[in-house]
């Protein structure tokens, strides 16, 4: 196995590429094709795309669209946002893309990883987990009717069949301030799949100690599309070479 | 030269199809037994589950007129990931049998020391000379998403090994019968050559 795999995050809105901050304010970045090209050049290892506007549409996934912007990425893409049967799941790989992440299909019944990784292997299945902290410091799922601690939604959604975790800590989200490492290295204790750490990482250091905890990738939003503190959009990726030479 | 794509259904042919046009090679999505005919290379590619791909490729109709082509007309065909898989006798994911053109089985990856699904990049240790992988290429990798690997009786059939818990094969080759665990759809440059060195493979 080599590295620690380094991916972008990409957040849509209505097919606009945006920033959020803590998951509030969608800020207009550019356009997400461009964008996708553009990582694809750069040679990043994976890229996630996950549709925001997803679920306040109520519509199915727009398989067109997902189709183009697969073509334009020479590396997987996992891809997310109001995946809500196995069908949607379906249609979205046949459109070009490696995995799909399922979010709130699996807080509303998580046998669904499970029907559709009897049809698309687990391997193609992402459980994406979006956590925040009470005030007692413990971390709860976001979104989730009851409350439900992040470990065992975590543990729940392996069981059920996800190949892969995206962890994304809410409070970190577009903060640049560094990851949750406790998280990390609990949940990644807890389950036997790759877990993909998100929410603050900022570079070299945070993709090491997100290693050294036990993630098997680490995800970035904010660090790759803003530069400096007035966050001009600027699309950036770590040099291979550099990324081999540090990361186990 | 025409490649006939052999959709399994559950595939990325998406991104295959846009590797071919970016070499610049005509291709098409088999449907029907004779359109086998035209073809000078055929690939099979697939994402999901054994049962699942079998299912689909035993639905398709194609199942005869493929072997045919494969094993008489010795047309190249390339299997990539779960298509490789469909080319053994048999796999531990699934009740269904694999079409048998080669003496091999799959079975699950070893989870003591490495974690499953493998996922990620991954180099190729190349076993034995061959056009379709370079042996001295030190940065080559590839795309992995996979849980079962096709273990073959005959080792010469393997012609590069990777490491994930255990060193599985990851190319195979008997004659025309081709076969990549990774995905060179989804591994940049590197599976862009490989594709094209498979291109380059004549009937035997």
């Amino acid at each position: 196995m080599r590295r620690t795999r380094i991916i972008p995050l990409l957040l849509l809105d209505e097919k606009k590429l945006v920033k959020t901050k803590r998951f509030r304010n969608p800020a207009y970045l550019g356009d997400p094709i461009n964008a996708v090209r553009i990582f694809s050049d750069k040679g990043v290892d994976e890229l996630i795309l996950l549709d925001i506007s997803a679920d306040r549409k109520k519509r199915g996934p727009d398989l067109a669209f997902i189709e183009r912007v697969a073509a334009e990425a020479l590396m997987p893409i996992c891809y997310g946002g109001g995946i809500r049967t196995v069908d949607d799941a379906v249609a979205i790989l046949k459109a070009g893309v490696e995995k799909v992440s399922i979010n709130t299909a699996f807080l509303d019944d998580s046998r669904i990883l499970s029907d559709v990784a009897a049809v698309a292997g687990r391997q193609s299945v992402v459980c994406s987990i979006d956590v925040v902290k009470n005030s007692d410091d413990r971390s709860f799922v976001h979104g989730a009717a009851q409350p439900i601690e992040a470990i065992s939604a975590a543990r729940e959604a392996v069981h059920r069949g996800a190949g892969e975790l995206l962890l994304c800590a809410v409070d970190r989200d577009g903060c640049r301030c560094g990851l949750d490492i406790e998280l990390i290295g609990a949940v990644s204790e807890a389950v036997s799949v790759p877990v993909i750490a998100a929410g603050g990482a900022r570079g070299k250091e945070d993709f090491i100690s997100a290693t050294r905890a036990g993630a098997a990738a680490v995800a970035v939003g904010a660090s790759f599309v803003y530069y400096g503190k007035h966050e001009a959009v600027l699309l950036q990726y770590p040099d291979d070479v550099d990324l081999d030479s540090y990361l186990p | 030269m025409n490649v006939a794509i052999v959709d399994l259904g559950v595939s990325n042919i998406g991104s295959l199809r846009n590797l071919l046009d970016r070499l610049g090679m005509p291709h098409y999505v088999a449907r029907e037994p004779s359109s086998l005919e035209s073809a000078s290379h055929l690939i099979m590619p697939g994402v999901g589950a054994f049962d699942t791909g079998m299912g689909a490729l035993q639905a398709s109709g194609l199942v005869a007129s493929l072997t045919t082509h494969v094993l008489r007309r010795r047309v190249p065909i390339l299997g990539i990931c779960l298509g490789m898989q469909l080319f053994g006798r048999r796999s531990e994911e699934g009740r269904l049998p694999g079409l048998g053109w080669l003496e091999a089985d799959c079975v699950r990856l070893p989870d003591q020391s490495a974690m499953v699904p493998h996922i990620g990049w991954n180099t190729v240790e190349v076993e034995r000379p061959n056009t379709l992988i370079p042996k001295d290429a030190m940065r080559t990798k590839f795309y992995f998403a996979h849980s079962y690997h096709l273990v073959c009786d005959d080792p010469q059939v393997v012609i590069g090994r990777t490491l994930h818990g255990t060193r599985f094969a990851s190319v195979i080759r008997r004659d025309n019968i081709i076969g990549a665990q990774f995905h060179p759809e989804k591994s940049h440059r590197y599976g862009q050559e490989f594709v094209r060195s498979f291109l380059h493979v004549t009937p035997s």
